[in-house]
């Protein structure tokens, strides 16, 4: 391909989700463009393309999530596909509309069916029409809380209050009891409306010992469409997975329910005429019986454990349809293969999963046989405050599940995250990682077992209880010990050094001389 | 040089001198102070970096990271996670021997507990007034950041001493919200 020809894809996205993108469009022979904001000016995504347009302020609404400003880098870059990755502008049918008016072709399903699958409203209506089984819910949205209380008395509590527009946890509440209802209304009401601009809300029965179930499905836009197996995302903090995986350890025991799950959805995919990567999220009982949730019409967070079960690439997929140069695969062509485990690492407290973003002073990152790693950072710098405070995921495959649980818990134990820090030990910057979370997780013995439920971080206090104090009477603790008595020494006679010196203003060579024990004077 | 004794929560280390510089080997002898311990020797190599430390010993190499904290007392305790495993240490208190070891129960009467906020965001409520008998996990705050509401609960019971988070209030990491005897 020469270089005139080189089509060009735009990136309307940031973090680990725009380099895996920028990778694969390479690949393909693209030439990629980045656009950013003022907190992303230095940030690696920029730097994973060919070129880079700086797009505006932090704030998302200014940057990331405006319109005029991302269609405006395309065309200033002669760009002519544009890739929304997730979260942001992936969503929204206005932003695909906007990308046709101004010539551009979006990567993702069309406007139309985006409207339909969407919102979570329309979807439901649209699901009833085909026949898939659905929770127990409002019929639409409920105005106030005495209408959801009406209701809740219907299906009985427990129900769960949730967001129209909503996504990603925000804006949803359980809510066991009438007493409850009405505070829980108004504040997650109050939620959705300040992350979504829409607050209205719905209510749905609550499901007891749930797991959380996803079939990856790719439609061609003109009808076809296929699936590549399920994912189980049943392990959340604060509605938000951090652990996925594929198959799901539940619907290996329910073949016919699974086959049916698939059916439903690429029914639903071909019906709509789904253009792309696409997501169907179900319910399922510990029975298998499985209940729709919503559908997510863009590539999710965790498709790369689809990827290593089937051996595609989703991107290229994604990219190559676009640019009319893809043909759907039959169903019976593709086989998947062994299992594959995807964990979230994140800047946040690992015992209370509140986000704690701030200056990463040293990270390494896991290799070896069938270990992938997806980062938004691999190098001293900052996680910025201003979005998902997303560090890095890292996926491992295994020919079992067995395998793959145990390649992760050896991957989790070579990743580190650290803050910069002061000579005495003292962390600069507010990062907070839940690498230590994790790697209870990737040990904890209902994860081996895969008898994961959605509720299972909250069932066990364990999990997210602080380290063990150094007692000295466990194995191998006197390592540590030693360690850390070396340690406290080395570091505080270095900094009485340097402070000493700094409050003389001693020169840099009369210090060298004083720690070498040297006189110079 | 002279020997020198160092404490890790109350377990007394005898290096055969000092520890000085970014790399450096010592003998360090420990265990003797148990009761029925037989006190064990060995040599030890180690390297610091911008992180942590490296050592060596009869056994391998270890690495661990360390991060310094101080706690409500004002006292510094560290942080240790080894590096290429899963160990963790929390309260880890390094003192030279001969130096009083003040422990937490000794620290006499007990002091207001302070509810800080653990990240920057928007006081959306105040549950609590001040005078008021709380319990633990008890709701005190709403707080939203991160576009999520967060309710802020009562680690311990007690009473409400004083409250100073206002609705509405912005507020950075660390800022203090009420005082809880």
């Amino acid at each position: 391909m020469s270089t005139e020809s080189k089509p060009t894809l735009l990136i309307a996205n940031r973090g680990e989700i725009a380099i895996r993108v920028a990778r694969t469009a390479k690949a393909l022979g693209f030439s990629t463009v980045a656009v950013y904001s003022d907190a992303d000016r230095f940030s690696e995504h920029v730097r994973a393309c060919d070129q880079a347009i700086y797009i505006g302020p932090s704030a998302p609404n200014e940057s990331y999530l405006n319109v005029e400003r991302v269609i405006d880098a395309a065309k200033r870059t002669g760009a002519k596909y544009i890739h929304p990755g997730y979260g942001f502008l992936s969503e929204r049918p206005h932003f695909v509309e906007a990308c046709e008016k101004a010539g551009l072709v979006f990567v993702g399903p069309s406007a139309e069916s985006m409207r339909l699958m969407g919102d979570k409203i329309q979807a439901r209506a649209t699901v009833d029409r085909l026949n898939v089984p659905r929770v127990p819910g409002s019929p639409g949205a409920v105005p106030d809380s005495a209408e959801a209380a009406r209701f809740a008395a219907q299906v009985g509590y427990p129900v769960l209050l949730k967001a129209a527009a909503g996504g990603g946890g925000k804006g949803m509440r359980r809510v066991d009891s009438e007493s409850e209802i009405h505070a829980a209304f108004e504040s997650s009401s109050r939620e959705a409306l300040g992350a979504f601009g829409d607050g209205s809300m719905y209510v749905e029965k609550l499901i007891l010992r749930p797991h959380h179930i996803e079939v990856q499905v790719f439609g061609d836009g003109k009808g076809g469409a296929i699936h590549l197996g399920e994912r189980e995302c049943s392990i959340q903090r604060r509605h938000q997975k951090v652990w996925e995986e594929s198959p799901s350890p539940l619907m290996e025991r329910f073949s016919e329910a699974r086959q049916r799950m698939f059916d439903c959805a690429v029914h639903v995919a071909r019906e709509v005429k789904y253009a792309g990567a696409g997501t169907f999220e179900f319910v399922a009982d510990e029975q298998g019986n499985f209940y729709f949730l919503e559908m997510n019409t863009r590539l999710q967070v965790e498709h790369p454990v689809s990827e290593w079960v089937n051996g595609v690439d989703l991107v290229a997929w994604q990219i190559l349809l676009a640019a009319g140069q893809f043909s759907l695969p039959k169903q019976e062509s593709l086989t998947r293969r062994g299992s594959s485990i995807e964990v979230r690492l994140y800047a946040e407290d690992p015992l209370t999963f509140l986000p704690a973003p701030g200056a990463i002073g040293s990270v390494q990152y896991p290799s070896g046989a069938f270990v992938r790693v997806d980062a938004a950072v691999t190098e001293a710098a900052e996680v910025p405050m201003h979005y998902d405070p997303m560090i890095a995921k890292v996926s491992v495959w295994g020919a079992t599940r067995t395998e793959a649980v145990n390649r992760m818990r050896v991957a989790l134990d070579e990743t580190r995250v650290e803050p910069p820090k002061k000579l005495s030990g003292e962390a600069q910057g507010s990062l907070k990682t839940n690498l230590s979370f994790l790697k209870r997780l990737a040990r904890h013995p209902r994860v081996i077992e895969g008898d994961t439920t959605t509720d299972l971080i909250a069932s066990d206090p364990a999990l997210t209880q602080p380290a063990p104090q150094l007692t000295g009477q466990e194995k191998g603790d006197w390592e540590a010990q030693i360690a850390l008595a070396i340690l406290q020494q080395v570091r505080s006679q270095q900094s009485g050094v340097l402070q000493s010196s700094t409050q003389q203003g001693l020169s840099g060579w009369a210090v060298l001389a004083r720690k070498e024990g040297v006189r110079s004077q | 040089m002279s020997r020198m004794k160092l404490k890790v929560n109350g377990q007394e280390l005898d290096f055969s001198s000092p520890p000085m510089g970014e790399k450096g080997s010592v003998q360090v002898q420990w265990g003797a102070s148990q009761a029925g311990a037989v006190a064990r020797s060995c040599e030890i190599s180690w390297r610091v970096d911008e992180s942590g430390i490296w050592i060596e010993t009869p056994t391998g190499v270890k690495g661990f990271d360390w991060r310094r904290e101080i706690d409500d007392d004002n006292r510094p305790q560290y942080v240790l996670i080894e590096r290429n495993g899963a160990r963790e240490f929390s309260l880890a208190r390094v003192s030279r021997a001969g130096e009083s070891e003040a422990s937490a129960t000794s620290s006499g009467k007990k002091k207001a507990l302070k509810v800080k906020a653990q990240m920057p965001g928007k006081i959306v409520r105040v549950l609590v007034e001040e005078g008021q008998e709380v319990t633990k996990d008890q709701p005190l705050l709403v707080m939203e950041a991160m576009k999520m509401e967060n309710e802020i609960r009562a680690v311990q019971s007690g009473r409400v001493q004083k409250v100073k988070a206002t609705q509405g209030q912005a507020v950075e990491t660390g800022a203090e919200l009420l005082l809880i005897e």
